[in-house]
């Protein structure tokens, strides 16, 4: 029973503790078995899926939270905290995965990673790989002087929240989290300048 | 850019999207107040925002509709306290109502609002009857279930608070004997279940709660049936994903292929448990294992001895109380033997129920020789050939695949695996309807079952309309499943449903199986007695004299099949009036009974109520009543007080009794007997409506005797009640049909309405003489009848007429 999940029943309730009265240790392990769980269930599609079946992310968002829901049972506060970890989850998930891509495309040593074909099954193109990595660092800019904004843009591109659960969750208004929301991208479109216009609809 | 800058950026932003695009640059430039740079990054950015307005709108993932906290909401008589937690199907709330001036705490779930909740809430309706009545201490009852105000299906359930089997078994560091203590109590539970029909499918650890005093709990019993297989959870990818959440590491191999689900499935599920209970390991699972590589151990690979897990494992020897070679040598043997034979890969060579599983515990537990024997490659081969001895060249390629086991690919016996459980589970389709259905009618529980004949039905008339597609060149198997079919709609009283099922079911064994083959009698024995109940006797009787023929030939092996033939042609001459010979068979049958199956039996029960009614209509009325006595204590004993059949016994023992001359007692018997049969089977049930015939001849009786105008009305009303029911049910031209309108023309004479009467005589005859071909004694009694009619009416010439044409003297 011991080898049953990676990881053991109270291990992501304690860290779920720890992460709410804003321990970020706790937060970046909470992520790590999000990631964890996210890139096994694309690893377990991908075996029992044609190859050349487009992994939608929602398919992968949905099931890793269905399990560990399922797994954990009550724990899980809310949807939004839950959200807010598979959103953070969700974007190194396929920034790394991008990342990779785009050194194996330049030549560069290509690192063991059992599970790259499987992401793979999310049918990145080069040209998305681009856009994902440079959106990412980015957001990292962005967060050094708005990380509201940056906060925002995590939770609806990568976590599928609505404006209106952002709202519940900061503990904000709609309208607020809609006006932050549209400076950062305005942002963020700027920032990236050629790389815009490859990442929408992506898997949806 | 630093924080408070990007502020006033932000605010300026947001004004200007939300003006008017002309007012837009006249805005920002009063707001930007002369700051170049401020402006500049201003424009630039609205820009952007202008250029492409949905950027990054559209998330990489979506998520489902926020799901709401009904804390503090009504729903039916709940009121909702607190959330208990969410899982894939939706939410658990901590409920309470008030019963009486108590307050009852219960577990409410409710599951999320897809597409095709109406066919959950369906398929509740339909199962929530068989659910309430599972009522055993180590079930998590059910207590209510429907729908919210806003449309989505909820259960409640008994609050049960505790700790899943197995981290409660190893928190408490229980001992082996202990844990099969406790296991055996869950089987007990398990199969209090399958008697009434409800199959888990879901067991595993975290469904059974064991309680702070040490009472273990099943939780969510039947509700995977009620959830099967519907898409009612949130959009079509998130369907996907829920089914596939069914957790695959206590399913048994034919839920992974899509089989048919049984009571083996629990069975398998009980095996899993009890594998981790005593040797702290999946019996499949390893790290690093995907969703496929467990599914495909499931279906294919033989599980390792539990005794084989332990050695090196301190942790778990340790949680038992034991060092791991005590622990190792415990389980070798016996324990090791029971737990791989519930995890049998084919339902069939499992244990038959939980109840076994559970005496071979007790077996082990008692020191006695447990009847589980280790598995062997060449029984599974002869088995696997002897179930496709249809297909040669299937059955040695087969051969080669088990036999060369050790040298084929993993895919290869993976794939043989996967057919052996497919054919598999279409012979226990067949074994789940008939069990299903003899469980409906049979020997436990039926009076409840009986009722709910809107399941039963719909289940028969599902499986026989997948007949030619599911067992497409497959006969034997086809001719089986029919025959389960025509005898669900017989025992249904849908005659005419049944009837062509059995003819074909009889036509494709004489066309498949050897011609002396037990199973050509059955059908020849089933069609008879289709025939016999539609009325037409004259086809019934040689199929089955046919069938006793055969089946006395085969008595030594399978006398009770001889005394089943022998019962049913019994009861077809006792209908045809040839009681002499009908009171013979019934002898035999009778006492081939008690002598097989003893006293308390139903089927002795039967077999006396039916020679009972030969005594009695050749007016041997003390034998009758002595043998319906036995009759009925045998079904009282076997099926209870409300069943079907000792109502039936009650019914004859009662119109013994009026025969006797005991009037008044006879019909209270009849109306206490209406009552109970319109509550088990409803009003039209051919068989209540002969209830309500019997009460109808006894009330028109006393109402002619005390001239009670009131009496009378009330038998031409239970009169035309059951002859209505008989047309439906039976057919226009059945012989009950006759014998009600015969009794009903009586009734409308008494009522002083001649011509009427002579109009319902006549139909009478005319489906008597249609039904009854040998015009004997009820036809001349109906014509006696008829020529009586016409002389009230003053037609001396139609009367006489009349007794010319059938050579009836006058009475």
């Amino acid at each position: 029973m011991a080898d049953a999940h990676p990881h053991d029943d109270g291990e992501i309730t304690r860290l779920l503790h720890a992460a709410s009265g804003g321990d970020r240790e706790a937060f970046g392990r909470l992520v790590g078995v999000v990631y964890d769980e996210l890139t096994r269930i694309a690893h377990g599609r991908l075996r029992v899926e044609p190859v050349g079946h487009t992994l939608g992310t929602t398919g992968l968002v949905h099931e890793a939270y269905l399990r560990l829901a399922a797994q954990e049972r009550a724990n899980w506060q809310n949807r939004e905290q839950f959200f807010a970890v598979a959103s953070e989850a969700m974007r190194r998930v396929l920034v790394d995965h991008a990342r990779r891509r785009l050194r194996g495309k330049r030549g560069g040593h290509v690192e063991h990673v059992p599970l790259d074909d499987a992401i793979d099954a999310v049918a990145l193109t080069d040209a998305q790989s681009e856009e994902l990595v440079a959106l990412d660092d980015a957001l990292t800019r962005l967060a050094a002087f708005n990380p509201e904004g940056a906060r925002i843009v995590q939770l609806h591109f990568f976590g599928g929240l609505s404006q209106g659960d952002i709202a519940t969750m900061l503990d904000s208004s709609e309208r607020t989290v809609r006006r932050q929301w549209s400076a950062a991208r305005a942002w963020l479109r700027r920032e990236l300048r050629g790389n815009v216009g490859t990442l929408t609809g992506l898997g949806a | 850019m630093n924080a408070e800058r990007w502020a006033r950026v932000e605010a300026i932003l947001a004004e200007a999207m939300d003006a008017t695009p002309s007012d837009r640059q006249q805005l920002v430039r009063a707001a930007c107040g002369g700051d170049e740079a401020l402006h500049a990054e201003v424009v630039s950015l609205l820009a952007q925002w202008e250029t492409d307005p949905e950027y990054l709108a559209h998330p990489l993932v979506e998520v489902p509709a926020a799901t709401r906290d009904r804390t503090g909401e009504a729903i039916g008589p709940w009121e909702i306290t607190h959330l208990l937690g969410r899982g894939g199907m939706g939410e658990v709330y901590h409920a309470v109502r008030r019963v009486d001036g108590a307050v009852q705490a219960a577990a409410l779930k409710v599951i999320r609002r897809g597409r095709d909740s109406d066919e959950v809430i369906r398929r509740f309706r339909l199962e929530r009857r068989i659910l309430a009545q599972l009522h055993h201490p180590n079930i998590a009852q059910l207590l209510d279930g429907g729908v919210t105000p806003d449309q989505q299906p909820y259960f409640v359930m008994e609050l049960v608070e505790g700790t899943p089997l197995t981290t409660w078994c190893d928190d408490q560091r229980r001992g082996i004997r202990e844990r099969l203590a406790l296991f055996l109590r869950i089987c007990e539970a398990v199969e209090h279940a399958h008697q009434r029909l409800v199959v888990h499918r879901d067991l595993k650890p975290g469904n059974i709660l064991v309680t702070t005093d040490g009472t273990p709990k099943l939780l969510d019993f039947g509700i995977g049936k009620v959830l099967e297989g519907t898409e009612s959870f949130g959009t079509s990818i998130e369907t996907r994903t829920e089914l596939r959440l069914l957790t695959p590491e206590y399913a048994a191999p034919e839920q992974v292929t899509g089989g048919a689900i049984t009571t083996a499935t629990d069975v398998y599920a009980l095996g899993v448990i009890l594998y981790e209970l005593l040797a702290g390991e999946h019996p499949y699972r390893r790290p690093g294992m995907t969703r496929p590589d467990l599914e495909a151990a499931v279906v294919s690979e033989p599980p390792a001895l539990p005794s084989a897990r332990i050695p090196g494992n301190v942790a778990v020897a340790h949680a038992r109380g034991l060092d791991p070679s005590t622990l190792a040598r415990t389980l070798a043997g016996d324990l090791d033997t029971i737990v791989l034979m519930a995890l049998r890969k084919e339902a069939s060579r499992r244990y038959p129920s939980a109840a076994a599983l559970a005496e071979d515990i007790r077996r082990y537990l008692d020191g006695r020789p447990v009847s589980a024997r280790p598995d062997t490659i060449g029984y599974r081969v002869r088995k696997f050939v002897g179930r496709n001895r249809g297909s040669v060249v299937a059955s040695a390629a087969i051969v080669t695949a088990l036999v060369g086991v050790a040298v084929t690919s993993v895919v290869t016996s993976r794939r043989v695996a996967r057919e052996a459980a497919r054919v598999q589970a279409e012979r226990d389709k067949a074994l789940e309807v008939r069990s299903f259905l003899l469980e409906m009618f049979g020997a436990t529980g039926a009076d409840q079952a009986v009722g709910d004949t809107v399941s039963v039905r719909a289940l028969l008339d599902r499986q026989r309309a997948q007949l030619n597609v599911a067992y497409a060149g497959r006969d034997a198997l086809k001719a089986d499943m029919m025959e389960v079919l025509a005898d669900g709609y017989d025992r249904l009283g849908l005659y005419r449903e049944a009837e062509p099922l059995a003819r074909e079911a009889l036509a494709l064994r004489q066309r498949v199986l050897p011609p002396d083959h037990p199973d050509i009698g059955a059908s020849l024995n089933l069609l008879g007695w289709i025939l016999h109940e539609r009325g037409e006797r004259e086809e019934a009787e040689p199929l089955l004299l046919e069938a006793v023929r055969r089946r006395r030939a085969d008595s030594t092996r399978a006398p009770e099949a001889l005394a089943r033939s022998l019962n049913d042609l019994g009861v077809l001459y006792n209908a045809t009036q040839q009681y002499p010979a009908a009171t013979a068979v019934l002898r035999e049958a009778l006492a081939i009974r008690r002598a097989t199956v003893g006293d308390q039996h139903r089927a002795v029960g039967i077999t006396a109520n039916n020679l009972a009614a030969a005594f009695y209509l050749q007016r041997q009325l003390d034998s009758a009543v002595t043998t319906q006595r036995l009759a009925l204590s045998a079904l009282q004993a076997a099926v209870g007080r409300d069943h079907q059949r000792t109502t039936v016994a009650l019914s004859n023992l009662a119109a013994f009794r009026r025969a006797g001359g005991d009037a008044a007692g006879a019909e209270a018997d009849y109306r206490e007997l209406l009552e109970r049969q319109s509550r088990l089977q409803g009003r039209d049930h051919p068989v209540t409506a002969r209830v309500i015939l019997s009460l109808a001849s006894i009330v028109a009786e006393r109402g002619v005797r005390d001239s009670s105008s009131a009496l009378l009305a009330e038998a031409e009303g239970l009169s035309r009640e059951a002859l209505a029911a008989f047309e439906l049910r039976l057919g226009p031209d059945h012989p009950m049909v006759a014998t009600t309108l015969d009794r009903l023309a009586g009734v409308v004479s008494a009522r002083g309405r001649g011509r009427e009467a002579i109009t319902i005589q006549q139909r009478a005859l005319a489906v008597g003489r249609r039904s009854n071909p040998d015009t004997g004694q009820v036809v001349r009694g109906m014509v006696g009848r008829l020529a009586a009619l016409w002389r009230q009416a003053g037609d001396t010439a139609a009367a006489k007429a009349l007794s010319q044409q059938y050579g009836v003297p006058r009475p």
